[in-house]
This record gives structure tokens, C-alpha cells and sequence, in this order.
């Protein structure tokens, strides 16, 4: 079995009293991608905040490409190449859409990756010099995406990367995310709303419920309203 | 049909399919300007007394623009809006509030620190004071399923959760029009069904507009759909019609998915 | 920043605070008591500020001008035979009064909130530079000559008997404390910490906020107007000093080491801070500047949120543990 990129064991999170994720395992090798799925409030967000290090596990352990990373700061998990797209476009609003890339792209070393980026990002081709906050909301989504990946990580956490993005951009995204975990064995986690745009790129799909994984589905089951309803929504 | 800026006829066509006596809301001629960009070019736009509309379009389309003008947050370029009657363009958005326009903006905004049930008071409160307003703030935690988080702050409130509190302030305020920007952002099917019930419900006695992406709600819920495209009215139709556009499909539906 | 709410466990502690109130004037030395009620006032005065910035967000460095407004308003009514009394009242008013004008300009304006902080800083200064250029005799209000930068002295006491005035001043405090908790927990009080957190959607449901915000400010602007009339009576003496940098930022410091947002912890941040300040001079350190500057600092480090909220929080997970 292929070494796992990252790897959490038992994570147990949440904030102040309020217990959030109730010892949560999951583990990603190069080029696998997962999808969590699920009700809102059930910690989905809360999994990806704990994993990229913004709050901190109460127990558990986290790995990454074997390092135990469950006790360091966010950056220096950055750094060993975690990505994270958040929920809520958080992109620099006073910095222009070129500039916004550039910082992602300055977190590594090598050619930049942006011109390729923008092929794939066609609409934010004609905005490179309009400051973040003068975009639209998808479109601040679309940055924010774009960003994580010119930095080339290892791995991704994606928080509802399709929310607000209109369906055919959606396409694309459900395109590059497939691309990049084949052709950059790209590991990707990714939180989403959109069955149909887990069924395409995800391996394997985790059903999130109060806090824990309860079942898995495959994906081409997705697609399947039926098979949604009584196993997802019951 | 070539690919340039719709023609003006196209849009005129559409708007006015609504007869003239049941109009709650007409745009005429609205634009903004932000320095050199262009967000809203020309809108005339008609939405009927009690109806549901639906909005979509391409991201940087105009849609939230156009929301934003309607409920008094940005003051327009040029043209006009007319609500039930009377002018309202450029005026503040506390009295456009009070004439009956209540929004919900795309990304939810609340008040962290205060609960689930503080927001449906507050939002009630004005118009009905304490006691009402906190009957109408006890009905509205029960009728949008947040009974278990009626006293959580709002802040530890997951993304989708946060929907469902705007949505409800919306409810409370007891508008005559209510804008929802993506009110199902962050839901999962079965919530947005759960949505698509509350807002039929709503849409009884206040009218609606509603931007979305997912497709699978706006066929479950629309009439008519409006379609925006680089500022402007691009078609405004059925959903059969809209779907079927070519246009559409190329710069918004792309290879065809019918969504969720 | 979560508002803090009205506990049941409150009229307990308003119970508990008049009896001590009540009581301990006769566990002290005249001197002592004498001290504290300045220190009640000073209460009073940051109670002001957490009103308008711990609940409303407005930050102000003006309440040393309503509260030195106050002072002079007392000294000048006095001084024109005037009972005292009605000189407290005209105090009061002269800080509603003033506040009223600066928030209608900054509110109705729709100025930023970077504009209120710098301009109430302004105005405080400029009064200073005002009222100390008075020193020439012919600068006077009806029998009041204001004196320049020695002040007015001779001022009359509200009351002449030291336990009946801190009885005032400690009243006063306690009954503003008091309010001000059921201003918070009514509706108006909810909406001005909605209007903290997130003003523009308060006024996407119709609440006039330019209103709200006025209210509460010229409120705020009278409770130091109060302080600094009381202020007057307690030394008998005021003069420009009131409206110094100094003055200004020791209200802010106040309320920032005592926790903004509860009243209760402005009330202890500045009995804290000026108790400090008053045990360090006694005891003749030259560096009382200096020992005060770097408590601020530490605590801007290590207990950002102030005293009370800190403290609380600490009981409040010594309390999940033993859960």
C-alpha cells in the first residue's frame, strides 16, 4: 500500500466545551483524492480547520508525509506542502488578482506555475489587475483556489470549492482536480455539497454524521438519488 | 446567434410580460459604475407582485451588484427603481428596509457574540417590539430546524447553519420583497429541499428573488428565470426556454449538467 | 468579543455591592474614605467609556472632555450661586450636551469610527489649549473667572461631610451600574452590540443606527459629565489638566486592563489602576510612569481581553474540569 501524504489518527476537536469531531481517522496517499460529505454541523469544517492546524486537536495525531505535524503551527505545515482553500473566499482583498497568485506561487522554489494556471482560469485572465475585493464572489472563489495551487502542495484540503461557482466553471474545477491527482499525484481532500462533482473526481466518499466518519459510499452510487436518499439522509 | 451583446429587443421583451397594475418592482435604465468597471449596464427589470424569481448568470455577472442596489447598499450610477409605487432609488438602506425589502447577502452576515435567537429577536423586534418579536424569534428557531442551536452563538455556527439564520432574520422582518443571494450555499440536498418547502411557504404572502447556481433547486422552485450576463439582462424565460438557450449554455451551464 | 450576559446571579451581587457601600465607610479612616470616593468617580468615569465602547464599539478619547466639561460646568454654576445640586444636574447636561453635538457630527455624517477616536482626541486638546488660556481675569461666565491653567478653586461641595459624599458618588455608580446592565440586556442594549458586531446588516432591517449610536454616546457623554461634576466637588479645585493626553488615555487604559463590555470591569480596571497609581507615589517611587507603562504593556501581551473576562474564563474551565 502507497505511503500515506497525510494521515490523521483519532482526532478529537472542537471548540471551547462544545465537542466538534469525535475521533476522526482518515488517511490520503499521493494522487488519491476523498471526499467527506454530509449535513452541515457535522464537523466537515471543523476537520479541515483542525487538519491544516487552525485549531488545535484535543487528541489524535496528525501526519504529514510521515512527519508528525499534529503539534506545529499551520505554516510550518504550509510549508511541508498542506494546502488549504477555506470556506469564504479568503483572498487579499487590497492585493490584485496577479498579486494574490504571486504570493501563493512565492511559498516555493521554480518556475512559475501561474501562466498554466491561468490557462486553466480563463476569467481570471481578464481581471489580473482588478484589486480582490472588486471581484464577485465566485470569482473570489475561483482566486482563492488558483492561489493554493500555484504553490504546487503535496496535499489539499478544499472546503465546498465548487460554492457559488456557476456550473460550468464548476466543470473545470471537477477537470483540474482530476487532472492534478493524476498527472501531479496530487492528494486531495475535499469537503463539497456538489454529489455530482464528488462522483467525478473522488476515489472514495466518507459520510460525515455528529462528528464522525459513519459510512462510506462509492462514488458512482452518487449519482443515484435512491441510493443517496437511504443511505445519506435518513 | 452570434456571440456579441444581446440585443435590446430581447431584453425589452421579457420585462414587459408582467401586466403593468401587479408590479411590485421595476428597474429602469440601472447601472453602476465602480472606477472603470462596469458591474450593471442598463437593467430594466419587472418582477410581479407575489411572484418568484429566479437569477443566474455567469460569476461577475452583476447579480449581487444588482441586489445590493435594489436594497439601498449601493447607490446606483444611473436609472431608476421603483418599489410598490414609489421611488427608491439612492434611497438609505434603513428605509428601503422599512418599505418593505428585506436581503440576504451571499455571504452570511451575523452578528457573532449574539445567539441564534438574539438575531430572530432583533430582527423582529423593530417592527413588533419585545414581547411579539420574541414569540416571532421562538416560531422561527422551531420552523428552521435550529432548536438544538437557539442559544449557541452564531460564531461556532457551521457555514451552512449561518444560512439558515439570514434566511430566518429575512422571514422576521415580514418583507414585501425579500432578496436571497445563494441561499443554499453550503447545503446538502436534502436541506435544500427543506429550503425549497420554507421558501414556497414564504413566497405566499411576500414576493422573491433568488440568485443560485444549483440548478436542481431553481427547477424545483422557479417560473421564470432571469438571466444575467456582463451587467445586463441576457433573457428572461421558463426554465425549459433558459436551459435550452445556447447562449446560456455556453457562457454559464457548460457541457450540460443539470446540476445537484 | 461575546457580550457579557446578565447572570442570576447579578441582583445577588447589586445586593451584596450596596451593603458593602452602605457599611464600609465606618471600617475606614476619614483619609481613606475620602480616597476611595475619588476612585468611585473615576469608576463612574470608565463606566462612561465601556458604555459607548465596550457595548456599542464606539471608541472615544473624549470622555476626559465631557467629563472636564462636567467639572467646569459644576464650578462655574457654583460659583454663580447656583445650588449644588443644580450645578451637578448643569454638569451632567454640559457632558450629554457635548457628546450629543460631536456624535451628531460624526454619526449623521457617516464619518468612520478612525474619524470619532482622532476627532473626541482633538476636541479634548483644543479644550485644553482653550480653557488655559484663560488665565486673564477678564476671561469669566457671569462671577466664575475660569482662571487659566490654575482653574477654579473654592469650588463648593455637593455635600460637606465626607461618608454622605462617597454615599453619593458610590450610589451614583451603583445605580448607573446597575442601569447600564439592564440597558445591555433590553433591546436597545441588543441592538447596539448588533450594531458592534456587524452595523450594516442592523441596518438591513430597517433600525435607524445613526439614531442608536447618538443615544448611546451623548449617554455616555452625561455619565462623565456626572463623574467630572463630582470630580469637581470632591477637590474643590479644576483646571485644565482634565483635558490632557494624559487624562484621556488613563480612561482607555482603564477599561482595557479591567476588560471592555461588562461595566464591572471598567469599574475595576480603573479602582485597580489608580489604587496602583496612588500606592506607588505614596511610597515614593520616582517611577510611577514607569512601573504603570509596563503593567499596560504586559497586559496588552498576556491578558489582551482585560482582567474580569480573563478571570471569568479561567473559572469557567476550572469549572469544566471538575465537571
Amino acid at each position: 500500500m502507497a505511503p500515506a501524504v497525510l494521515a490523521a489518527d483519532g482526532l478529537v476537536s472542537g471548540y471551547g466545551r462544545i465537542r466538534i469531531l469525535d475521533s476522526v481517522s482518515v488517511s490520503l496517499s499521493a494522487g488519491e483524492v476523498v471526499a467527506v460529505i454530509g449535513h452541515n454541523g457535522m464537523g466537515k469544517t471543523t476537520l479541515l480547520r483542525t487538519l491544516a492546524g487552525l485549531l488545535k486537536a484535543k487528541s489524535g495525531s496528525v501526519h504529514l508525509a510521515g512527519r508528525d505535524v499534529t503539534h506545529h503551527a499551520t505554516a510550518v505545515r504550509a510549508r511541508l506542502g498542506l494546502g488549504y482553500v477555506p470556506q469564504g473566499r479568503q483572498i487579499f482583498p487590497d492585493l490584485t488578482v496577479m498579486e494574490n497568485l504571486m504570493i501563493g506561487q512565492a511559498a516555493r522554489a521554480g518556475a512559475s506555475d501561474i501562466p498554466a494556471m491561468l490557462e486553466r482560469f480563463k476569467s481570471l485572465t481578464a481581471l489580473l489587475g482588478r484589486p480582490g475585493r472588486a471581484l464577485s464572489g465566485g470569482e473570489q472563489q475561483l482566486l482563492a483556489l488558483a492561489r493554493c495551487l500555484v504553490g504546487r502542495p503535496r496535499v489539499v484540503l478544499l472546503d465546498e470549492p465548487s460554492e457559488g461557482i456557476q456550473p460550468s466553471i464548476v466543470d473545470q474545477i471537477a477537470e483540474l482536480l482530476h487532472d492534478l491527482s493524476t498527472t501531479q499525484r496530487l492528494a486531495i481532500l475535499v469537503v463539497e455539497q456538489d454529489l455530482e462533482l464528488v462522483s467525478r473526481v473522488a476515489h472514495r466518499v466518507h459520510v460525515m454524521r455528529k462528528g464522525r466518519f459513519v459510512s462510506e459510499i462509492a462514488p458512482r452510487d452518487l449519482t443515484n438519488p435512491a441510493i443517496v436518499k437511504e443511505l445519506l439522509w435518513s | 446567434m452570434s456571440h456579441s451583446a444581446p440585443s435590446g429587443a430581447f431584453q425589452n421583451r421579457a420585462a414587459s410580460t408582467v401586466p403593468a397594475g401587479k408590479t411590485l418592482l421595476e428597474t429602469r435604465g440601472l447601472s453602476k459604475n465602480f472606477g472603470g468597471v462596469t458591474a450593471v449596464t442598463g437593467v430594466n427589470f419587472r418582477l410581479g407582485r407575489g411572484e418568484l424569481r429566479c437569477l443566474i448568470g455567469p460569476n461577475g455577472a452583476g447579480k449581487s451588484t444588482f441586489f445590493k442596489m435594489l436594497s439601498g447598499q449601493l447607490p446606483p450610477t444611473a436609472g431608476t427603481i421603483l418599489f410598490d409605487g414609489s421611488d427608491i432609488t439612492g434611497e438609505p438602506p434603513h428605509r428601503i428596509a422599512r418599505l418593505g425589502i428585506g436581503i440576504k447577502n451571499q455571504v452570511p452576515s451575523l452578528w457573532d457574540g449574539l445567539s441564534v435567537y438574539e438575531h430572530f429577536f432583533i430582527a423582529a423586534q423593530r417592527r413588533l417590539g419585545a414581547r411579539r418579536a420574541a414569540a416571532v424569534a421562538d416560531e422561527l428557531v422551531m420552523k428552521l430546524g435550529l432548536a438544538t442551536l437557539a442559544r449557541r452563538d452564531v460564531g461556532a455556527l457551521a457555514h451552512g447553519e449561518r444560512q439558515w439564520v439570514e434566511i430566518g432574520m429575512t422571514m422576521a422582518q415580514d418583507a414585501k420583497l425579500i432578496l436571497l443571494d445563494e441561499p443554499t450555499a453550503g447545503m446538502a440536498t436534502d436541506e435544500v429541499e427543506r429550503t425549497v418547502a420554507l421558501l414556497r411557504a414564504i413566497n405566499v404572502s411576500t414576493s422573491l428573488i433568488i440568485v443560485e447556481h444549483d440548478m436542481q433547486f431553481i427547477s424545483m422552485i422557479a417560473g421564470i428565470v432571469t438571466v444575467f450576463h456582463q451587467g445586463r439582462i441576457l433573457i428572461e424565460d421558463t426554465m425549459e426556454n433558459v436551459l435550452a438557450n445556447p447562449l446560456v449554455r455556453e457562457v454559464y451551464l457548460g457541457a450540460g449538467r443539470p446540476g445537484r | 468579543m461575546a457580550p457579557v450576559r446578565l447572570s442570576p446571579l447579578e441582583p445577588l451581587l447589586w445586593a451584596a455591592g450596596a451593603v458593602v457601600l452602605a457599611v464600609v465607610p465606618f471600617a475606614l479612616s476619614t483619609f481613606q474614605v475620602v480616597q476611595i470616593t475619588v476612585f468611585l468617580i473615576f469608576c463612574l468615569l470608565a463606566v462612561s467609556l465601556d458604555l459607548s465602547w465596550g457595548l456599542a464599539g464606539l471608541l472615544s478619547f473624549g470622555q476626559a472632555a465631557f467629563f472636564g466639561l462636567g467639572g467646569y460646568a459644576y464650578a462655574i454654576l457654583c460659583a454663580n450661586d447656583e445650588t449644588p445640586g443644580a450645578a451637578l444636574a448643569a454638569g451632567t447636561v454640559a457632558g450629554g450636551v457635548a457628546a450629543g453635538l460631536l456624535g451628531y457630527i460624526a454619526f449623521y455624517g457617516r464619518l468612520s469610527a478612525m474619524f470619532l477616536a482622532v476627532t473626541t482626541l482633538v476636541v479634548t486638546l483644543i479644550l485644553l489649549q482653550v480653557l488655559g488660556s484663560t488665565a486673564d481675569p477678564s476671561y469669566h461666565i457671569g462671577a466664575a473667572v475660569l482662571g487659566g491653567y490654575n482653574g477654579m478653586t473654592n469650588i463648593p461641595p455637593l455635600l460637606p461631610e465626607p461618608i454622605p459624599f462617597f454615599w453619593t458618588a458610590g450610589g451614583l455608580l451603583f445605580l448607573l451600574i446597575v442601569s447600564g446592565r439592564l440597558l445591555m440586556a433590553a433591546p436597545f442594549g441588543r441592538v447596539l452590540a448588533a450594531i458592534r458586531a456587524n452595523e450594516r446588516r442592523v441596518e438591513l432591517l430597517g433600525y435607524d443606527v445613526r439614531w442608536h449610536k447618538l443615544a448611546i454616546f451623548a449617554l455616555s457623554g452625561a455619565i462623565a459629565g456626572l463623574a467630572g461634576a463630582l470630580f469637581a466637588s470632591w477637590g474643590g479645585f479644576i483646571n485644565p489638566e482634565v483635558f490632557s493626553l494624559a487624562q484621556s488615555a488613563q480612561v482607555v487604559i482603564w477599561v482595557l486592563v479591567g476588560g471592555r463590555g461588562s461595566l464591572y470591569g471598567a469599574a475595576i480596571g480603573a479602582f485597580l489602576v489608580q489604587a496602583m497609581t496612588q500606592y506607588l507615589g505614596s511610597i515614593g517611587t520616582a517611577y510611577t510612569t514607569l512601573v504603570l507603562g509596563a503593567l499596560l504593556v504586559s497586559f496588552v501581551l498576556v491578558m489582551p481581553n482585560g482582567l474580569l473576562p480573563t478571570f471569568l474564563r479561567g473559572l469557567s474551565s476550572i469549572g469544566n474540569r471538575l465537571r
